[in-house]
């Protein structure tokens, strides 16, 4: 996330809003898994208002009985 | 004489379909094997019949097992959920908390809100922000 944060500063993008869509996959093995899910990326890039469509793909793991976020990439179609 | 009711149906052998297809009131004492032996053989037969279903359902019962667990449709569906519901909270959280875009060198609030809790742990960046937030050993 802080890694996000310093591309957001570089770029000086602000107000990220995400906005999701049904996911297209979910994928679990054993205490792996990853969901692939549409993803409408609205911010403002130097106070110009933007919008990328792309998929996020969320990689997960459990812990115990509990998922959380290992990583996730987004990717502009 | 007949001896062997079932191969001989199986054969389809003159005498059983005469048996069959003849009035009973017609055949002779000693012919009607069908109507003698009928009996014990419903009897055999309907106990063969709760053995064999007592038997299919053991083996369909051990087939759901073995296989249930393997089918990796149910796993995503029991599991899947609960991926989902991590994802949707994470994406949640960042709109309500501006996580990852706090604004131009405003880290505060990365690493705040429930949506911490939904990684599985810091990564060495993220540990490094958290230290700048809080003013720790960064050296500025």
């Amino acid at each position: 996330m802080a890694d996000l944060a310093i591309y957001c500063t570089k770029h000086q993008d602000t107000d990220l809003k995400f906005t999701l869509a049904k996911p297209l996959s979910q994928e679990v093995d054993g205490d792996h898994g990853n969901v692939i899910v549409p993803l409408v990326l609205d911010f403002k890039e130097g106070g110009t208002p933007l919008r990328a469509n792309g998929l996020a793909n969320v990689v997960l793991l459990k812990n115990r009985e509990t998922w959380k976020i290992s990583a996730f990439t987004f990717t502009q179609q | 004489m007949i001896a062997d009711w079932p191969s001989l149906v199986s054969y389809g052998s003159p005498q059983v379909r005469r048996a069959c297809s003849a009035p009973q009131h017609n055949l002779p004492r000693e012919g009607n094997y069908r109507e003698r032996t009928r009996p014990y053989y419903r009897r055999v037969v309907t106990k063969l019949e709760g053995n064999e279903l007592k038997r299919s359902r053991s083996v369909m019962i051990a087939l759901v097992f073995l296989y249930g667990a393997n089918i990796p449709g149910a796993i995503a569906q029991t599991d899947g959920s609960g991926m989902l519901s991590v994802v949707i909270m994470f994406f949640a959280e960042a709109n309500a908390h501006n996580i990852g875009c706090g604004g131009r060198g405003d880290r505060s609030q990365i690493d705040k809100g429930a949506a911490s809790a939904l990684f599985v742990e810091q990564s060495v960046s993220d540990r490094r922000g958290s230290s700048m937030a809080l003013g720790r050993n960064n050296g500025f």
